[in-house]
């Protein structure tokens, strides 16, 4: 029987594999389970912090906001709508645009160590708000830094190209190379700095949603889910595309074309959120893992789960910023907090999982 | 169906094909053999479309050189040498990731995408390997499922890069036998192979590339098989007999017995074809 190890062939032909639809069904209701869980997240961290409100009182604020029930300000409005709202929406767009954009470039670089900031989006965005601060440029803080964000993806892609493809070695060298020099930059600006403009640019370095407002939600929620769902709908040609890019376009998929999209959809949420939140590690690299362990490597469910996933960390993460003291805790440190040992956990127990081994 | 007409590669300055022009008819199955480093890979990735070549390449009549990305993947379909993706892909959505030219929608394959994958495993035996993780396959069961994906895909032709490379004795003679199945449906074959025992027992055809990447030999594999042309590729190490009705390439006898020395025939080998 020299087939005999290729598939059990004749012994295994009774046992019919379970039917693609059921499995299917089996992931979509993984998906609307971390929706459900990303609610609840939302509902808890409204009800929680300095000042404690009830959920009933947090849905009548609520049906009051909507339309749906006579109501006037009161300091339940003020905290649930005006504070409380905003903060969680703008945390579920950072942490839907960081995971989001973390998985694609794990996709796209075929590395599942790689995360947003390795084209230097982060250092670009960073020197482009420090610019800002400095020179109190009209058009503010998150202009700029979406600005930078994307010369320095533009610089690290160009940088990186050789006869038509980006090979992953130059790319994440090209990275490092433009993060450095923006970086540069940024030092420049803290030392050049007044004592109020440093205090503002190590806040932002560290990272923080204390500062979020309805007019920051309406710019940056929208931008965000839509450039989610675009990217929603490459999940299938992300897989193929980790294949290689010889592979993918015997397969059919215009490669390098797909691959610049990709690039520059996630960038331009990755930069759009960072413009808002600051600078919040980890987020990126941890949530794409987690949710494939769950749910498996292909991109068509990765992509809506780790969105969801790292809408939720955010969450629960900025949550804990705004209660764990009395102040405020800039909420990079909690998610590097909270992400290093994860990802210590992840290397040590999941070793073959990193070597491709799975 | 696959028609080659005087195509020219070179990296640089280095030329790897010098004007390699051949056809194959439907319902071949043909070699493309000869020692490493004369081009075989390279011609593949031409004819592909990966390599900007000099020459005209046409499959089923269509110029590839007009053709987009996916209306070219739904004429040929490529099987690499099995490799290990960065992610542990199910076997499944492998095999169905050989749909991809196929699709029309938004979302990805569809319900009779992924009935023919299914059809596509049962056909190459790999069925039952559907829910386990490619990643943790050995590498003779992912060759066959990258077959597998390749008849997915649905094309006349397919070429196959040493598929048998990595592959046990059994497995390797039953990816031969199901490749013949695939052509005796009226599918062409090109598969690059080392073994010229392989190729006498299963293809019809066979080319040879040689040295600075001509094109050396092109005929029936009695024809092109031949005690002198097994010489001046490899060496004086083996020699072609009658086996039977069969055609035999066996080691010339053991180098104690006759008196060759393996050092000096691989130097004499090198000396025929230019140093790799």
């Amino acid at each position: 029987m020299p087939s005999a190890d290729v598939a059990g062939r004749g012994t295994g032909r009774l046992v019919r594999p379970a039917l693609p639809r059921r499995r299917s069904r089996r992931k979509v209701a993984v998906l609307v389970l971390a929706g459900v869980a990303l609610v609840a997240a939302g509902l808890f961290s409204v009800t929680t912090g300095a000042y404690a409100v009830p959920v009933a009182d947090v849905l009548s604020v609520l049906s009051a906001r909507l339309g749906l029930r006579e109501g006037g300000a009161s300091v339940h409005d003020t905290v649930v709508w005006d504070i409380r709202l905003t903060r969680i929406l703008i945390a579920i767009a950072v942490g839907a645009a960081l995971a989001t954009s973390g998985a694609v470039y794990q996709g796209v670089f075929r590395n599942p160590l790689v995360e947003p900031y390795v084209l230097g989006v982060s250092s670009g965005a960073a020197f482009g708000a420090g610019l800002a601060v400095l020179t109190a440029f009209a058009l503010s803080v998150q202009v700029l830094a979406f600005v930078f964000g994307m010369v320095a993806v533009l610089a690290t892609y160009g940088l990186s190209r050789v006869r038509g493809q980006t090979p992953t070695v130059t790319i994440v060298l090209a990275g490092v190379v433009i993060g450095s020099v923006f970086m540069a930059g940024f030092s420049l600006f803290q030392y050049l700095g007044t004592e109020e403009q440093l205090r503002r640019l190590v806040f932002w370095i560290m990272g923080g949603l204390h500062r979020s407002t309805w007019s920051d939600v309406a710019v940056v929620l929208p931008i965000v889910l839509v450039g989610c769902a675009i990217v929603w709908t490459y999940g299938w040609k992300l897989n193929v595309l980790t294949l290689g890019d010889e592979e993918a376009s015997s397969l059919g998929i215009r490669a390098e074309r797909t691959k610049r999209v990709l690039i520059v959809l996630a960038t331009a949420i990755t930069a759009i959120a960072v413009s808002v939140s600051g600078i919040i590690a980890w987020v990126g690299l941890m949530v794409p893992h987690a949710a494939r362990l769950i749910i498996g490597p292909d991109h068509r469910y990765l992509l809506p789960l780790s969105a969801m996933l790292g809408a939720m960390f955010v969450i629960v993460c900025d949550t804990i910023a705004r209660t764990i003291t009395t102040g405020e805790v800039p909420i990079g440190i909690i998610t590097s907090i909270l992400g290093a040992p994860y990802l210590i956990y992840l290397l040590r127990t999941r070793l073959d999982y990193f070597s491709g081994r799975g | 169906m696959l028609d080659v007409r005087d195509v020219s590669f070179a990296y640089g300055s280095t030329p790897v094909l010098d004007g390699v022009s051949f056809g194959l008819v439907p319902g071949e199955l043909c070699a493309l053999f000869g020692p490493n480093g004369t081009g075989k890979s390279t011609l593949f990735k031409c004819i592909l479309g990966h390599l900007a070549r000099r020459g005209d390449v046409s499959i089923a009549g269509q110029d590839t050189a007009r053709l987009g990305t996916s209306r070219l993947a739904r004429l040929v379909a490529y099987v690499p040498q099995e490799h290990r993706p960065p992610f542990p892909y199910l076997v499944r959505e492998m095999v169905l990731m050989g749909r991809t030219p196929h699709l029309g929608g938004v979302f990805g394959p569809s319900r009779q995408d992924e009935e023919a994958a299914e059809v596509a495993m049962e056909r190459i035996g790999v069925a039952d390997l559907a829910d386990r993780s490619y990643t943790t396959l050995s590498g003779g069961q992912r060759q066959l499922v990258l077959l597998a994906r390749a008849l997915a895909q649905d094309t006349p032709l397919l070429l196959l890069d040493e598929p048998t490379a990595s592959l046990d004795f059994g497995n390797q003679l039953l990816l031969w036998q199901t490749v013949r199945s695939l052509t005796a449906e009226g599918r062409t074959a090109l598969i690059c192979t080392h073994d010229p025992n392989h190729v006498v027992w299963f293809c019809d055809r066979a080319l040879v590339l040689g040295r600075e990447g001509r094109l050396i030999e092109d005929g029936p594999v009695r024809a092109v098989v031949r005690d002198d042309l097994v010489r001046t590729l490899y060496g004086p190490v083996s020699e072609v007999v009658g086996y039977g009705e069969d055609t035999v390439v066996r080691p010339l006898a053991r180098a104690s017995s006759s008196g060759v020395d393996p050092s000096s025939a691989r130097a004499s080998a090198g000396h025929a074809l230019g140093a790799e």
